[in-house]
């Protein structure tokens, strides 16, 4: 279980961003999240995944700390792909990057093995961000943090990679955290949405 | 119309023979063959016209001295050559020393907050005296001689590289894909070694070409005004100065011809760099 207890974090002489956030993630399920933008899903998602140091608070998979030596059990994958990898590498380095590459995994991804050879900029959005999550679910992982993953692609792709998801979801028992604005998304997918203002306790 | 089509053609036609990426191929391996030829000539020239030879002092250009010979009767082609070979091997040792430099400020600089700003400082202080006056108070402090010009050339020449290669660091840094990769339990030297050195090593070669004129010509002048070489040494920059002597009685190719061609090798130096750049620079070649 993926356990986000009474975490705090505000930026540097700004408002606190958010006080005592708890949150919890069980395996196998879908966690959907929506809320304004500028209030700091990023930043909680960052945190999440470790990118961050909360002010205060823990965050915990099965009780246990992670250690930075580690590949870490929760995987951020970002808005936009084509930031999220290395421009001078092909995509099967790409991919090798998060250990070995499990096959039945980009097929289900329906990654084609011609694209190995390519460079990410000859790859399009939709290609690139199923690279990134194939890459993102090595053995180890447990959780996926989804910070707007689908958001700049179309209906049919952004269909086609939640479908995916879902299946790993039971497959794997996979939890994901969903950050969207897109509420009629989550109300699909998830097992249960939440409303990041009902989340975080602001103190004015 | 068809004066319209026909002009169109002509066009296309214009720009199918110039691929800029072949092009700049080309031309760099010119300029590689052009420079070992000198390097190569330069190290294994037949050293008997350096000796001393009254018969044949002052001789303009000819035939059997195309540069010429000076007071000494000495030919002034393999005087030159020998010269150039030393002012390139100066510029290697030199250069080479400039970029370790250069790359282990701009490794340090990316550890801290307080290192970036030491290494900073160290940046605006040697950029903000020009480089000659730094140049000829090292070589002077050091004693002069070869150490001196080549320790005085790569001191001074950092500064501008390093400035590159730190932001290239920073930058590359903060890319979300270094993020990731920390987050997958890659190491520091892993990221180091996978991510960040084949992003600089484009830059680290350019960089180091492009060292070259600077340290040739920087060497030359130091040696003109007295302060690099002794003046058994057969470098350019003691041959220009020792010529200045007699310039006024007319012996122009004592000086014409060994500063045309070190500014040939200097000109070939830049030609390559450049066009290297066009090739393995990450802004503009992505397929190497």
């Amino acid at each position: 279980m993926l356990k986000i207890q009474e975490t705090s974090y505000r930026y540097q002489r700004e408002r606190q961003l958010f006080e005592g956030l708890n949150l919890t993630v069980k395996p196998g399920e879908i966690v959907g999240l929506y809320g304004n933008s500028g209030m700091g899903k990023t930043t909680m998602a960052k945190i999440i995944a470790g990118y961050l140091n909360p002010d205060s608070g823990k965050i915990t998979v099965d009780d246990q700390n992670h250690h930075k030596k580690s590949p870490n059990p929760v995987q951020l994958i970002w808005q936009h792909p084509e930031q999220a990898v290395n421009p001078r590498w092909k995509m099967k380095q790409v991919l090798a990057e998060g250990g070995v590459i499990q096959k039945e995994l980009y097929e289900q991804f329906d990654i084609k093995e011609s694209w190995m050879q390519r460079y990410p900029s000859e790859l399009s959005g939709g290609e690139l961000q199923r690279f990134c999550l194939a890459r993102a679910l090595m053995p180890t992982t447990k959780y996926i943090i989804a910070d707007e993953i689908t958001t700049m692609l179309d209906a049919l792709t952004q269909a086609q990679i939640w479908r995916v998801m879902l299946s790993l979801k039971t497959q794997r028992q996979l939890g994901i955290l969903a950050i969207s604005h897109d509420k009629i998304l989550l109300d699909r997918i998830s097992d249960r949405v939440i409303n990041f203002e009902d989340l975080i306790k602001s103190p004015s | 119309m068809a004066k319209h089509i026909r002009l169109k053609y002509k066009l296309s036609q214009r720009f199918e023979g110039r691929n800029p990426r072949k092009h700049a191929l080309i031309v760099s391996i010119a300029a590689i063959v052009c420079l070992f030829t000198l390097v190569i000539v330069g190290a294994f020239v037949n050293v008997e016209g350096l000796d001393v030879n009254f018969m044949a002092k002052n001789n303009p250009p000819s035939f059997t001295h195309i540069f010429g010979t000076d007071w000494l009767g000495r030919d002034m082609l393999i005087r030159t050559l020998k010269g150039l070979n030393l002012s390139f091997w100066i510029g290697v040792l030199a250069a080479t020393l400039s970029v370790i430099i250069a790359v282990s400020f701009s490794i340090l600089s990316s550890v801290n907050k307080t290192l970036d700003a030491v290494v900073t400082w160290l940046i605006d202080l040697f950029m903000g005296i020009p480089h000659i006056i730094t140049l000829i108070l090292i070589s002077f402090a050091l004693g002069g001689g070869l150490k001196g010009v080549v320790i005085g050339v790569a001191l001074t020449h950092w500064p501008m590289l390093t400035r590159l290669l730190r932001a290239e660091v920073m930058q590359i840094k903060s890319m979300e894909y270094i993020g990731v990769s920390q987050n997958m339990g890659k190491s520091w030297w892993w990221i180091g070694t996978h991510h960040i050195l084949p992003h600089l090593l484009p830059q680290l070669i350019v960089g180091f070409i492009l060292l070259f004129p600077h340290a040739i010509l920087h060497e030359a002048a130091i040696t003109f005004l007295g302060f690099g070489l002794s003046s058994e040494q057969p470098a350019i920059g003691i041959i220009l100065s020792e010529a200045m002597r007699y310039l006024s009685s007319g012996m122009w190719w004592l000086a014409f011809f060994p500063g045309f061609s070190l500014l040939i090798m200097v000109f070939l130096f830049d030609v390559l760099g450049r066009n290297l750049r066009k090739l393995i620079d990450p802004l503009n070649g992505q397929k190497l």
